[in-house]
């Protein structure tokens, strides 16, 4: 799926989904998680990871 | 709410001119309006010509230009210029600003706010420079004709700056 079918189907702007593709945003909303889950059929692990900065 | 109060601020203008004939009409001495009311005629009339345009950003950013009241911030963000400049196209409006011209090939952008009690409008210019995948952003608030802003620049960028944050939490 591409980054403009995915931004139509979740109602967010391409310009916000590349930022959070690029972990460039501050936080995410749990709705906003909840809508890319249900669009992408995967569970929340799935798509976020940790890194340690240091 | 923000395009709500921006209405109400551009009809600060319409009621100082509209007391300001309709005193003259009055007045029995009508030449000691007429004097005020011809200056901001042409008060009106040059901004009508920088605020379309951005070819007086020279005139209004310039540091020897000592009739213009204006503050500059540089900030660097860990962002790829085109994708900086896409979400200030967007959020722009959100803080209170009208975009007027925006190049991404040269990183520009120009925009005004209205008319105020305090201020007769300013000009916002940003500059978006891109090095080693790290973006500077240059950011110029301009008075149209003060000494002194009161405040209002630094209030531009405070909302710039809030509104950005802010379309950081999607």
């Amino acid at each position: 799926m591409s980054l403009t079918e995915l931004s139509q189907r979740l109602d967010i702007s391409i310009v916000n989904l590349s930022i959070l593709k690029q972990s460039k945003s501050k936080a995410i909303r749990f709705s906003t998680l909840e809508a890319i889950c249900k669009v992408l059929d995967c569970q929340p692990g799935e798509i976020l990871e940790y890194k340690n900065d240091s | 709410m923000k395009e709500s109060i921006s209405k109400s601020k551009n009809g600060a203008g319409i009621i100082i001119i509209s007391l300001l004939a309709f005193g003259a009409i009055l007045s029995k001495n009508k030449e000691c309006l007429l004097i005020p009311a011809f200056i901001i005629t042409l008060i009106f009339l040059f901004g009508i010509l920088t605020r379309r345009s951005s070819w007086s950003k020279p005139y209004f950013t310039s540091k020897y230009n000592i009739f213009v009241a204006k503050i500059r911030h540089r900030e660097e963000f860990d962002f790829p210029k085109h994708l900086l400049f896409e979400k200030l196209v967007e959020i722009m409006p959100e803080a209170g600003f009208k975009i007027r011209k925006a190049n991404e090939d040269m990183g520009d952008i120009f925009a005004t706010t209205s008319l105020t009690w305090f201020s007769w409008g300013e000009n916002i210019y940003i500059s978006l420079q891109e090095v080693n995948g790290k973006t500077t952003l240059d950011f110029c608030s301009a008075c149209l004709f003060q000494f002194s802003s009161w405040g209002k620049n630094e209030s531009n960028y405070d909302n710039f700056m809030d509104e950005f944050e802010k379309s950081l939490i999607i």
